[in-house]
């Protein structure tokens, strides 16, 4: 069992394990408020408008979006690496602060992994339908067919995609699914209703607490935690790869992994505290998620944001250094600053560079509203970022006779809607059909507490 | 009945009350879903049949070629035409011809209008569908009695350089009196006509013979372009290699044309200041003395290369005479007096002679050939009028156009691809048509059309009245001595009545007329060659009035307020003949890159001094403000107005041959009919008031980016000749070097990846010479055509989705360099305002592009389902099958020669162009796949042209002579630009172009290992 160390302050003060199982329970137990139906509406037709945009992609072409011989990919590469960046801080937090024993995650972990799969999903989705001809997408698994030798190409970062993202997102749901194994028993042992009973029932998997039980689920909890770590940090390499291994200038770069590495944490972490940030407020978790929690995640963020920036300066430095002509108007660069696209290029360093710079004070960093705020631009920023680096590499590259611009179409828009929706349809979903905290993990620092 | 409804019934409940097994229940439900399924289902239709009797020369799968004349009223070209399975499918030049063997985009284009699906099927009368009979009956009847009454019975056609055509018309005039052919083209070359007809005493366009000289001095004379229907840029892509002996080529113009942008020094002034200029130079040649500095170095230029020079010019009637006295003045080897070219005969004076008839009343039938004068006439609300009070209007056109709605009888003609007939194009040469498909449609040739009316006559009503028997006018030819197409004379009269089609009027007179002139004695071979070629040369006398002389040197227009507007054709839609041809009109405009449209160009000074703007929109797309303009108390509203780096100031341009209002294609452009304003033939017209208005204009431009942004020295280089003949190459064409620990190492040496066996088999290699590429766009119609490349409109070019897999790149040079702004201490982002805006009188470098077919590909490798590999040849290979459309491969490509399928462009209602309809689609290249939405497509090397040269070999068991494999691209550049060969072939001319000291290949430095290479284009700056 774990034990905090005495000299750290009490995160959770004044609650007791019945407290912490009621406060679990009350969202499953009771009907949903209006609130939670307002949300769930609007993001159920956010839903339906990105499925109804992706059908009409599928049945009329890609020439639906805004794209161009030049700019072969833009919204649909963007929002795909945005939302795999954005699942990286829920495994990161089970994961990685597992290993360095950071008690703090217990709060937060389950939401965060969950959002880790919730984000992955709608990453996993844009691979697919940005294809020309996605109905011939299972083309990229190497199946063994009739043409006998006929494989996908192994050089290929596509290809290393699919593995990498598949992997992690298996990986991750059975991370998120063993550690939830205690806490769906926990509901399947309160709760009256026969037909929840028989549900969480299947999902405990017939988890009775006995000490082996226990002694398992701690060893493969390690032991996923140990596969998790790098897979944290291949998948957003891997991603990297799409970029760093072409020959485009802009994408050509090998800082790009441990770049996109720490952007990807950047705006995970930053949007944890988004999702948070209302579910805190709507479930009445102010308890679990303490100030210090939000604190803590402000300081990775700080961090994170710093090694972003460092790769920008350094991005940019290289551009102008090199003296290589055709470096002048990658998206870090004075021609970007200045070109067509210096909207975007204002976006991103006023998002990324300057404004998490306000996390300085301490005032601002233990401040929720201002995290939250603060929160939010970073996730547009981040998303920026994406954009920057694919469209305004792509629209000025070697032949200025091929330079063009960019616009989104209303599909564009649409089917990216359509993934934030989805992603709060499954997200408000969960909220009220799963522990929401790791009750059966949290437990263990309350008794630290109590017993002390 | 009873008992059987009952039996029925009982079966029926029994079925019901039965207990049906869980099996019988799977296999009723099993059999019925699949039976219902299946219903659904249609089988596809398959719209061919077998041959039942196989025609002796079709083989499926092996291509015939027919020589022929390309020829549709404003065109002219020996061709080659290749067949598959008996329809047209590829226009080639004819080599074996000596003169007119040089196809353009236009002539390549003009195989899709046989497959225009707007073509008139049946002949009409009033609207109503008849029968030849019924026409002939019809027509022969009224022109019976139009010929009585002394009215005139007129043939309007355009420039008809058809000797056998012109004996029937001659032949015709003989049986309806009064009959007159009058010639029409819309884009008139009378005033070239008559200066020659004035200076060297023929009504004939001269020949140049352009290989002979050193210096060509061209006043507004776009002679790459329409300038002459003679194809100089062979002559002129010869004569300029570079080397000491490299033509120079000077070009003072008002508009930017492509021979302006060819030249090595061109001089942007307005039209009238040209003809100051020229009169100046005309001036300082005879002795005297001239303040003018550009008349001067002009006129020393002349004077050093003497005899060697030659002056061409355009405009008016007085500026091209006098341009042909001043070769005659300095004895310009270029002028050949022996011979001259008879394929234009404009005449305006007839013309206008023909509608002073018309005003009185004097005509009473109008057969119009190949003229569309409602759409090109430019008083045309008059026209109308008097067309609609004509006993009789006979339209012999392949579709509907403006006119047709005036017109009463439709007599539709074939394409002259189903056509038989004879040119004479100029003196030596007489070119034949045969048709290469049976018609398509219930059409009749006009010529027929002619005969049958000229030998019907009497078979028509009163066949007593004996006075008109042609028989008895036969040997009278003296009556129509007044007839202008009365070229015939000298022809040997025959009695031809009882020959009743065209076909053997044809022959029969080729066989009695031309072929004695030559040494070929049989129809057939000549058929086969589609040419004779003969010995006539001239022999005329060259005079010119010295009255003459001083009434041009006098004529000097002074004071001239307001703009000059010089009227131009396009490199794609000339006069508008094919202005219904989705190829040309998607055809992007060599210079300002524009497709789908026509615009005024006006100089940058003056449009901001007008307020008037060219702005890009977040897509890069280009819109533009409109214009009224007034041009002779004439106002024309809202023409798009397009900046135009190197157009004179105080000038606008204006194409010819857009704004029509029928054809669905030609009415998808929103161009503007500049014959409105093409008063009395002119070219040139002054105080021309322009007037910004409200509004925005949508351009769909290929190339958003004008300039190099200071890459010049890497893209498409250039260089002057001093600096190529004098210095060594590292100077001017540097070769790219990479520092490693054993020094500096050439690209090939360095490489992470395993080397192809690149010396066994072919291995093929493309060379194109940036300097012989003149921008001209035939290449990019030929591989259009031998690749089924789909038309996407103007929006989707718009959208910056165009879809060809060449294209030519056109660079405008900058004011400033990298080097120069560092010197100014002028520092990044102020640099790229200076180099992404084209200087005031840019030079131009073309630059075609296709798929590099890199040996070490960067889209290769990043495909995931490894749909583009690499070819044992060197080719760079696409599987559509297996394309999934990630677009990887089109990102990663630096020359950005990927195009991907946003939509389907076959059978879409969106992209209604010819692969929309059944007749459009037989032009396809069945060798060629079509392509499906959502994969990615590109050049081939024409994979499927030089594997049937290899199986072709094989099958004869022989090796490959080199120059036997080409692509679409090299075989159809009238320079010779591109060189196409197997480099594994030592003695191959690609071999020894690869050794060449230009040789360059693009962006090289990436390490991509091109199997494309250019040539540094050399400017000769030598005076």
């Amino acid at each position: 069992m774990y034990n905090e160390s005495s000299i750290r302050n009490q995160l959770i003060v004044s609650k007791t394990y019945n407290n912490l199982t009621q406060d679990i329970l009350h969202p499953i137990e009771t009907k949903s408020g209006k609130l939670w139906w307002i949300a769930f509406i609007i993001a159920i037709i956010a839903t339906l408008l990105g499925i109804a945009c992706i059908i009409y992609t599928i049945i009329t072409g890609i020439g639906v979006w805004g794209l161009n011989r030049t700019i072969n990919w833009a919204w649909d590469i963007t929002n795909f690496v945005w939302w795999i960046g954005i699942g990286h801080a829920g495994t990161l937090i089970s994961a990685v602060l597992l290993l360095f024993r950071q008690k703090w995650r217990l709060s937060i972990n389950r939401s965060a992994e969950a959002m880790t799969i919730f984000a992955v999903i709608q990453a996993g989705l844009f691979p697919i339908i940005h294809m020309g001809r996605p109905w011939d997408a299972y083309w990229v698994f190497p199946i063994p067919n009739q043409l006998g030798t006929l494989w996908p190409n192994f050089n290929s970062p596509l290809l290393w995609d699919v593995f990498a993202i598949s992997t992690y997102f298996s990986v991750s749901l059975i991370f998120w699914f063993i550690g939830l194994i205690p806490d769906f028993a926990m509901i399947r042992d309160h709760t009256k209703n026969p037909i929840k009973k028989k549900i969480y029932g299947i999902l405990s998997f017939g988890w009775s607490g006995k000490a082996k039980h226990w002694y398992m689920f701690e060893e493969i909890s390690l032991i996923l935690a140990g596969l998790c770590t790098p897979l944290v940090f291949s998948v957003h390499t891997i991603v990297s790869f799409d970029f760093a291994t072409s020959i485009i200038k802009g994408w050509h770069s090998t800082i790009f992994p441990p770049y996109f590495v720490a952007g990807a944490i950047f705006s995970g972490f930053a949007m944890v505290q988004t999702i948070l940030g209302v579910a805190r407020k709507v479930l009445h978790l102010e308890s679990y998620i303490t100030i210090k929690h939000i604190e803590n995640m402000n300081i990775i963020i700080m961090v994170t944001g710093g090694i972003v920036t460092l790769a920008y300066i350094s991005e940019f430095i290289m551009s102008w250094y090199s003296g290589n002509i055709f470096e002048d108007f990658t998206y870090l660069s004075s021609g970007a600053a200045t070109g067509p696209f210096s909207w975007a290029f204002w976006v991103l360093i006023i998002c990324n560079i300057l404004i998490p710079q306000l996390l300085w004070f301490k005032k601002i960093r233990k401040n929720f509203l201002w995290s939250y705020v603060i929160s939010i631009f970073i996730n547009i920023g981040m998303w920026f970022e994406r954009f920057n680096i694919i469209v305004l590499n792509l629209s000025h590259d070697y032949l200025p006779s091929s330079w063009t611009g960019f616009l989104p179409t209303f599909v564009d828009i649409g089917i990216f809607i359509g993934t934030i929706g989805l992603f709060f349809v499954l997200y408000l979903l969960y909220a009220r059909t799963f522990p929401i905290i790791a009750q059966a993990e949290l437990k263990t620092i309350l008794k630290s507490n109590v017993s002390k | 009945m009873n008992k059987s409804k009952d039996e029925f019934k009982n079966q029926l409940s029994s079925f019901f009350n039965q207990k049906i097994s869980r099996r019988d229940f799977l296999k009723i439900m099993g059999f019925t879903t699949a039976a219902v399924t299946l219903s659904a289902c249609k089988g596809p239709v398959i719209r061919s049949i077998p041959y039942v009797i196989k025609p002796e020369r079709i083989i499926p799968g092996i291509p015939t070629y027919y020589a022929t004349t390309m020829f549709d009223g404003f065109d002219l070209c020996s061709v080659l035409i290749k067949t598959r399975e008996g329809r047209p499918i590829k226009i080639e030049s004819n080599m074996m011809s000596k003169y007119f063997n040089i196809t353009s985009a236009r002539i390549q284009a003009s195989l899709l209008s046989l497959y225009d699906d707007e073509r008139l099927k049946d002949p009409y009368i009033n609207n109503k569908k008849v029968s030849w009979n019924d026409i002939d009956e019809y027509v022969i009847k009224r022109l019976k009695y139009i010929s009585q009454n002394g009215k005139k019975i007129i043939i309007l056609s355009s420039s008809l350089p058809s000797p056998s055509t012109k004996q029937l018309i001659n032949d015709f005039s003989k049986v309806y009196k009064n009959t007159q052919l009058v010639i029409y083209d819309a884009f008139s070359y009378s005033s070239i006509l008559d200066a020659t007809k004035e200076i060297l005493g023929i009504r004939a366009i001269p020949f140049y013979e352009i290989n002979k000289i050193k210096l060509i001095v061209s006043f507004d004379a776009d002679f790459l372009g329409d300038w002459s229907p003679q194809n100089m840029q062979k002559d002129y892509a010869t004569n300029r290699k570079p080397g000491i002996n490299m033509m120079r080529h000077i070009q003072i113009e008002s508009n930017m044309s492509l021979s302006g942008a060819n030249a090595d020094t061109r001089i942007s002034l307005k039209p009238s200041e040209i003809k100051k200029i020229l009169i100046e130079v005309f001036h300082i040649l005879n002795g005297k003395n001239s303040q003018n500095k550009i008349a001067n170095n002009i006129a020393s230029e002349i004077k050093n290369k003497g005899s060697d020079a030659v002056v061409l010019a355009d405009g008016s009637k007085e500026i091209y005479a006098l341009s042909l006295i001043i070769n005659l003045k300095i004895k310009s080897k270029a002028l050949s007096y022996k011979k001259f070219l008879f394929s234009k005969e404009s005449n305006n004076i007839i013309f206008n002679q023909f509608i002073n008839d018309l005003k009185i009343g004097n005509v009473g039938a109008l057969l119009l050939y190949n003229v569309n004068p409602v759409y090109s006439f430019p008083s045309i609300l008059k026209l109308e009028n008097y067309l609609k009070k004509l006993d009789l209007s006979i339209s012999f056109a392949m579709k509907e156009d403006e006119t047709s709605k005036l017109i009463k009888v439709f007599a539709p003609i074939p394409h002259w691809l189903e056509s038989w007939g004879d040119t004479h194009p100029m003196t030596g040469i007489y070119t034949l048509i045969q048709p290469t498909i049976q018609s398509l449609f219930n059409t009749r040739q006009f010529q027929n059309s002619l005969i049958i009316w000229k030998n019907k006559i009497h078979s028509i009503n009163n066949p007593a009245n004996n006075t008109n028997n042609p028989a008895n006018n036969t040997n009278n030819p003296a009556n129509n001595t007044n007839n202008p197409a009365d070229i015939s004379v000298g022809y040997k009269y025959y009695n031809n009545n009882y020959i009743n089609n065209y076909y053997d009027y044809l022959r029969n007179f080729w066989e009695k007329n031309i072929l004695s002139k030559s040494n070929i004695k049989s129809f057939n071979i000549a058929l086969f060659n589609g040419f004779i070629h003969t010995n006539e040369i001239h022999t005329n006398k060259c005079y010119y009035n010295k009255n003459y002389l001083n009434s041009i040197i006098n004529n000097i227009d002074n004071n001239i307020d307001n703009f000059e507007l010089r009227l131009y054709t396009k490199t794609s839609i000339g006069d508008g003949t094919q202005a219904n041809n989705p190829w040309l009109q998607e055809l992007p405009d060599p210079i300002t890159r524009i497709s789908w449209d026509n615009y005024l160009t006006i100089s940058l000074k003056d449009a901001q001094k007008l307020g008037i703007k060219n702005w890009n929109t977040a897509t890069g797309a280009i819109n533009s403000n409109y214009v009224d303009i007034i041009v002779n108390g004439l106002k024309i509203i809202n023409i798009p107005i397009f900046i135009q780096p190197g157009q004179a100031e105080g000038s606008v341009g204006l194409s010819l041959g857009y704004g029509h209002t029928k054809g669905k294609v030609a009415t998808h452009s929103s161009g503007i009919n500049a014959y409105l304003i093409y008063k009395n033939f002119n070219l040139i017209h002054y105080n021309v008031i322009i007037k910004k208005t409200e509004g925005i204009h949508e351009f769909a431009s290929i190339q958003l980016q004008n300039t190099m942004v200071g890459r010049d020295d890497i893209i498409a280089k250039e260089t002057d000749l001093n600096t190529f003949l004098n210095f060594t190459k590292e100077k001017w064409n540097k070769e790219e070097k990479i520092t490693s620990s054993k020094g500096e190492l050439p690209l090939e040496k360095i490489s992470l990846w395993k080397e192809n066996d690149n010396n066994t088999g072919h291995h093929f290699n493309i060379s194109i010479d940036l300097n012989a590429c003149i921008g001209c766009g035939t290449c990019v119609i030929a591989c259009n055509v031998e690749n089924n490349v789909p038309v996407v409109g103007k929006n989707e070019i718009r959208n910056s989705r165009d879809m060809y897999w060449l294209r030519i790149d056109r660079y405008y040079s900058t004011k400033e360099s990298f080097k120069t702004l560092h010197k100014k201490n002028i520092s990044e982002p102020k640099i790229y305002n200076y180099l992404l805006k084209p200087e005031n009188n840019p030079k131009i470098r073309f630059q075609p592009i296709m798929c590099q077919h890199c040996n070490n590909a960067p889209c290769e490798t990043v495909c995931p389902v490894a749909a583009t590999s690499h070819g044992k040849q060197g080719q760079n290979m696409m599987t559509y099958n297996r394309c999934v459309g990630t677009r990887y491969c089109a990102n990663n490509c630096p020359y950005k020669v990927r195009r991907f399928n946003w939509f389907n462009y076959v059978e879409n209602k969106k992209f209604d162009f010819h692969m929309n309809n059944d007749l459009g689609k037989m032009v396809l290249n069945p060798d060629v796949v079509i392509r499906t939405r959502g994969v990615m497509e590109k050049c081939s090397m024409c994979i499927q042209m030089t594997q049937e040269t290899i199986l072709k070999a094989k099958k004869e068991n022989r090796i490959i002579k080199d120059g036997e494999f080409n692509t679409a691209c090299s075989k159809a550049c009238p320079t010779g630009a591109i060189y196409f060969g197997d480099i594994n072939d030592d003695k191959s001319e690609i071999k020894q172009q690869l050794k060449n000291n230009r040789t360059y290949k693009l962006l090289d430095f990436l390490g991509t290992r091109p199997n494309v290479t250019y040539q540094v284009k050399i400017r000769n700056l030598n005076k």
